[in-house]
């Protein structure tokens, strides 16, 4: 059955793999355009080292749009047909969500593999300055965490119903009409950056996302 | 520091202003010559008349909002004092700059304590906005407004209170300190900045220095026996100094600063260890110590990331077999 599945998903979301393959694959070697300068001073080294990280933040964004995309083209399927195919199936609930997300884990492989390909080949057409290196596996394997905690959170959400989403996004509007309601009534609490906060440093689910996770460093 | 009283820094202001004044007023005057100008040659039409109008008008908007902004800055001064801490500024923006020298002294007070006396007799000027017109022969291009907040103040006012401080002391120490003391917020760079910046430098001896050769180190640092390398000889910038100074002085704590500045006498090298209240030698596994501490570490694969990574996709993916879709009734 999970050859079934993958295949299946393997058809409906092709070209999204195409495209995201392109993208991991061109995003190590354009985030190092500029950075082959020859004999660099200190200084120079110093803000190559400094572009690398401020760069970085694109492998982030990557790594959830592909996470994001890859997850809603899995069950966009499901959705319109009421889920009449999954209910016909003799399997559980939870045995068919975990083939679906394998299945999708799977074709994950593809951008991660190219996004890997792309950044060991930009770090061998590198000549970095004495003292800086390339680390282009585990860069790699960061992006491809960082991809599958954004598959795992987006296939969480596109599982469920619209109202299920919607419950979502009216639970995350609300806190912000909160705390733009207390900022309007000088009350000096920010629990949004707070819960940010949070979120985004470990153990926070979005904690793989955060930091420095360049390609470059000493 | 400027030692200047009020009134003189008062009249230099009132300069400034006119400056700028007669600067506009030429402005104005080019523009109306350039309009008296259309007379000759070629014969205008009545567009190039309404388009050099319109410049015009626009040239005499920025000359006004320029005059009222340099007129702001003539006005009488007031002096803002917190402890041994003296600020001149306009009277009219006594409030933000009453904002900063608090926000300045309490981090002064913190970094210095009881030697915040080696501010008596100092005064501090603040010149809160420039302004700047810029003309081509499209007219005006931009109004330049320089307008600091609090913060950057604050920031100001910190390293010229530290520079201030830092001229009492030679040529030499002066420039290996890079022109200013360091203290929290104002150019003191963290650990890691100092790492990288030896990892980074050229000189094989910046090397040995991180693997642990003290005496690489000491020269490194710019220290030579009985004194300071001149400044063409030193192997790393100021950041790496500033790490040593800072590192000497958190040793040293209460009146690390007063040692610092007032022990004249000796080497820089003495002068920091006595700052720090340890021996030379001491100092510098100290120093060296810290600075391995602060070595940036590979974190783009750690296990509490990998852990918490799939505890999240489990989590996640334990929601998604709960959903309610496939639910009856």
């Amino acid at each position: 059955m999970f050859k079934v599945i993958l295949h299946t998903q393997w058809k409906w979301s092709r070209l999204l793999i195409a495209a995201s393959l392109v993208a991991a694959f061109a995003l190590p070697i354009l985030t190092v355009q500029g950075f082959g300068i020859a004999d660099p001073t200190v200084w120079e080294a110093r803000s190559i080292l400094r572009a690398a990280e401020s760069r970085s933040v694109w492998y982030a964004v990557l790594a959830a749009g592909i996470g994001l995309l890859l997850a809603t083209s899995v069950w966009s399927a499901d959705h319109r047909g009421d889920h009449v195919y999954a209910l016909s199936l003799p399997v559980a609930r939870w045995r068919f969500v975990v083939l679906r997300f394998a299945a999708g884990g799977l074709l994950l492989l593809v951008p991660v593999v190219a996004f890997w390909a792309g950044a060991l080949l930009a770090s061998a057409a590198l000549s970095l300055p004495y003292g800086l290196h390339a680390y282009p596996t585990a860069l790699a394997l960061r992006f491809a965490l960082a991809t599958v905690v954004a598959y795992a959170v987006f296939f969480a959400i596109s599982s469920g119903t619209t109202r299920a989403a919607g419950v979502v996004l009216a639970i995350v509007g609300g806190l912000v009409v909160v705390q733009v309601l207390l900022h309007g009534a000088d009350v000096d609490i920010d629990f949004l950056q707070d819960l940010f906060g949070r979120a985004v440093s470990w153990p926070g689910p979005f904690g793989v996302f955060a930091g420095r996770w360049a390609l470059i460093g000493v | 520091m400027s030692n200047s009283p009020a009134g003189a820094n008062s009249v230099t202001l009132a300069r400034r202003g006119g400056t700028a004044l007669q600067r506009i007023a030429s402005c104005v005057l080019v523009g109306l010559c350039t309009l008296g100008s259309l007379g000759h040659g070629q014969a205008p039409t009545v567009a190039d008349y309404r388009l050099r109008v319109t410049q015009l008008s626009h040239i005499w908007e920025a000359a006004r909002a320029a005059e009222g902004s340099v007129r702001g800055l003539t006005g009488p001064l007031d002096t803002i004092q917190l402890g041994s801490l003296a600020v001149v500024a306009v009277a009219a923006r006594r409030a933000v700059v009453a904002a900063a020298v608090q926000g300045a002294w309490d981090r002064l007070d913190s970094a210095l304590g009881s030697d915040t006396d080696l501010l008596a007799g100092k005064t501090f000027y603040t010149r809160l906005a420039a302004t700047h017109v810029a003309i081509s022969d499209s007219g005006v291009n931009r109004v330049f407004m320089d307008a600091p907040g609090v913060e950057q103040l604050r920031w100001n006012l910190l390293r010229s209170v530290m520079g201030a401080l830092l001229q009492e002391l030679d040529e030499d120490t002066r420039a290996w300190f890079g022109g200013v003391l360091p203290i929290e917020g104002v150019l003191e760079p963290p650990g890691r900045s100092a790492y990288i910046e030896l990892v980074l430098a050229r000189s094989p001896g910046a090397s040995e220095c991180l693997r642990g050769d003290l005496a690489l180190c000491r020269a490194v640092l710019g220290f030579a026996d009985g004194g300071i390398r001149p400044d063409s000889a030193f192997a790393v910038s100021a950041t790496v100094r500033h790490h040593f100074a800072r590192v000497a002085l958190e040793q040293g704590r209460e009146r690390a600063y007063a040692r610092l500045l007032r022990s004249a006498d000796v080497s820089l090298e003495q002068r920091l260890a006595a700052a720090a209240g340890l021996s030379a030698d001491s100092l510098l596994e100290v120093w060296h110590a810290t600075l391995i501490q602060a070595q940036p570490e590979l974190t783009l694969v750690t296990r509490p990331i990998v852990v918490s990574g799939f505890a999240w996709v489990l989590v996640f993916l334990l929601l998604s077999s709960r959903s309610s879709r496939w639910r009856l009734g």
